[in-house]
């Protein structure tokens, strides 16, 4: 009989070998994620991006809002006094009447100017460009005409000035906004010379102009701007690329798993014993960093920064064989020494190269990448230094990892390539931030040196059944920027 | 829950798309369609029918949460098997302690007659490895019935490449003699009923 007749006979009777089974399927579905919660999961995260992108441009603008405000608030007497004299100011403003913006591209700027005198010590005033002509049409339609009613002054609005009166929607049933082209024409040149229409409350402006030729600074159809320098102004390169480096202490949280699931419930033990041991080992470790960075300036004081981020961490584990685990030693095995890829994740952490009596030691290398968000306030001393608080998250995977450990001879290592190969490895999300300082050697390069801190708030190895590990780390960062011009 | 049958006329690539937008509907046809095949592979690697079913249960969870690392193109059937068997070999490994005999002081019976092994159906030959003591039973497995080579078993369960190859020929004489067994308490029963 052939050597292999047995293997043979025994694969291809095992092929397609299907028996019988106790239905899982209820126990299976109960422990897979919904869709929904999935979804939920995703959206929490976008929320917190969302939520921190939000709050960082309603800071943005409340800053620069802030001077806008307050010169409103400073003058609001103003526009009260002249809508108090002039009601059609105010109230056709509202007005998006076509016939009268035609009216007033025909009307000079300057006519409109010195139909205008405000009473106001101050008479910063500001118009929208259709006032010029809605203050003509006003003129033009309250001039004292037979049979024509006047026109009450519309009480003041301190809610919204701009809002349309009742008054003014009266009067907008007696002036007719269509019709009144010829007689604007007729006003506009007959309104300088026509004093006797003083008596009208809207011409009373175009009578005390007369007896006061100055020109009054009334801004029309441009913004007050009485504070130029107090506004947030754009930088002048609002974007800046970067290289940058960073070395920090990494310290590795074991915890239990949250939810161990329902098939090794009777484990715990085993579970809790693994947390422990893996307490018991851990060393802390280092990490470095390398990355790249893109910033957007949109203001002075306030800056965005991403980019991406190679990160190599190493943790280093210890413990006393003796000691701590005599009881459950298994045999040193033996791994290739060029590194042996373990297929599908087989890896036991301890068990496999434990020496028993000895102070046993190994060492997990991460190789990981990261794109981080920053949110940055910028707060410049001098010319030359500014200082600079960032917050913000990253997300981070791991794209490969060693494990170096002492097999029976001593160079052992586990090569695992691709995070399919390592058994629980997860990517985490990281709440990051940092205080730092910045040099500017000139109006382009800056060195920035920056003590930060990376909390992690997923665990970056999560074994259901064994252990979850969550990695957070400290240190400095450096990073060299350079401003561009566009 | 799908009505039976409901993959039946549906493509894999359906089956597999439905499955990663997690739809429970078609991973609950996949189960119906896999769980008996993978709870066959499990029968091999674990100790009783109860952890074959853990495992077997555990491999869903893993295949439903993982089927994104799948790429199509290659046999979807065979993907599923591989992770079948590394699960079940990583489950094992971590669960258990695996302990070579190298003290196998069973006769090592070479001959046996192939066509009595014939008679023999999948599930009786699943007794009889399950029987065999647990160190020659998965380096039998991995290499007579999953087709791994030596040199792969080596790596995958970190034992030289030689342990494996005596761990292999010391579980097939274990069996042989299993087997002989089996086909003598046949045979009596045959003649008794005779």
């Amino acid at each position: 009989m052939p050597e292999h007749d047995m293997e043979d006979i025994f694969r291809k009777k095992l092929a397609d070998f299907a028996p019988a089974h106790n239905d899982r399927w209820e126990q299976i579905a109960s422990t897979l994620p919904t869709e929904k919660n999935k979804r939920k999961a995703l959206w929490i995260w976008f929320a917190v991006a969302g939520a921190c992108l939000i709050l960082g441009i309603i800071g943005i603008n409340l800053i620069q809002t802030d001077n806008l405000v307050d010169q409103a608030t400073q003058n609001p007497t103003a526009q009260v006094d002249v809508m108090d004299k002039e009601p059609n100011v105010s109230a056709s403003s509202n007005t998006e009447e076509a016939p009268i913006n035609n009216q007033l591209e025909m009307t000079e700027p300057g006519e409109v100017t010195n139909a205008v005198e405000p009473e106001t010590e101050n008479p910063t005033l500001y118009f929208e460009p259709r006032n010029k002509g809605t203050l003509k049409t006003g003129s033009n339609s309250l001039k004292n005409e037979p049979g024509k009613k006047p026109i009450e002054p519309v009480p003041q609005q301190a809610e919204n000035p701009h809002k349309p009166s009742k008054e003014f929607a009266e009067a907008k049933e007696v002036i007719d906004p269509t019709a009144p082209l010829e007689r604007k024409e007729e006003l506009v040149v007959e309104a300088p010379e026509e004093p006797e229409n003083s008596e009208s409350t809207i011409e009373t402006p175009t009578q005390a102009n007369e007896s006061n030729p100055e020109p009054l600074p009334i801004a029309i159809g441009t913004q007050p701007n009485s504070q130029p320098n107090s506004q947030p102004q754009p930088h002048p390169h609002p974007w800046s690329f970067g290289i940058g480096a960073g070395a920090y202490q990494s310290l590795f949280i074991q915890k239990m798993p949250k939810n161990p699931g329902n098939t090794y419930i009777e484990k715990q033990g085993m579970v809790a014993r693994n947390r422990d041991l893996r307490e018991a080992m851990e060393q802390g470790g280092s990490a470095f960093s390398q990355s790249i960075w893109v910033d957007y300036k949109p203001f002075e004081h306030w800056s965005f920064s991403t980019g991406i981020s190679m990160l190599q961490t190493t943790q280093n584990l210890a413990f006393n064989v003796q000691n701590v685990f005599d009881d459950s030693i298994r045999g040193p095995q033996h791994f290739p020494e060029g590194g042996s890829n373990a297929v599908g994740g087989q890896y036991i952490f301890v068990n496999d190269s434990i020496l028993p009596g000895n102070t046993a030691t190994a060492s997990n290398k991460y190789f990981a990448r990261e794109i981080p968000l920053y949110i940055n306030y910028h707060h410049k001393l001098n010319d030359k230094i500014s200082v600079q608080a960032s917050v913000g998250m990253s997300y981070r995977w791991v794209r490969s990892a060693s494990v170096y450990m002492a097999d029976i001879d001593n160079i052992g290592i586990i090569r695992l390539d691709g995070p399919e190969n390592y058994p629980g490895i997860r990517s985490t999300f990281q709440i990051q931030g940092g205080l730092g300082i910045n040099y500017h050697f000139n109006e382009y390069f800056a060195l920035q040196v920056m003590p930060s801190f990376s909390y992690s708030i997923q665990s970056n190895i999560r074994f259901t059944q064994y252990v979850q590990q969550y990695q957070h780390q400290w240190g400095l960062q450096l990073k060299l920027t350079r401003n561009l011009d566009f | 829950m799908p009505r039976p049958g409901f993959y039946i006329g549906m493509t894999e690539e359906e089956l597999i798309k439905g499955c990663k937008e997690n739809k429970r509907q078609y991973q609950e046809a996949l189960y119906r369609k896999y769980s008996r095949k993978i709870y066959g592979i499990c029968l091999r690697y674990a100790n009783s029918d109860m952890e074959a079913e853990d495992t077997m249960q555990e491999i869903f969870i893993k295949l439903f949460t993982k089927i994104n690392q799948y790429k199509p193109g290659g046999s979807f059937e065979a993907w599923i098997k591989r992770v079948s068997i590394n699960y079940a070999i990583e489950v094992y490994r971590k669960n258990k302690r695996l302990v070579f005999i190298d003290s196998y002081e069973g006769t090592y019976e070479s001959s046996y007659d192939s066509s009595s092994i014939q008679k023999l159906s999948a599930e009786e030959i699943t007794r009889l490895i399950n029987q065999l003591p647990e160190g020659y039973r998965m380096v039998f497995n991995l290499f007579a019935v999953e087709g791994y080579t030596h040199k792969d078993i080596a790596e995958l369960m970190g034992i030289s490449e030689g342990t494996s190859k005596s761990q292999f020929s010391r579980a097939k004489g274990h069996l042989v003699k299993m087997l002989a067994e089996q086909l003598d308490i046949r045979k009596e029963d045959s003649n008794a009923r005779a």
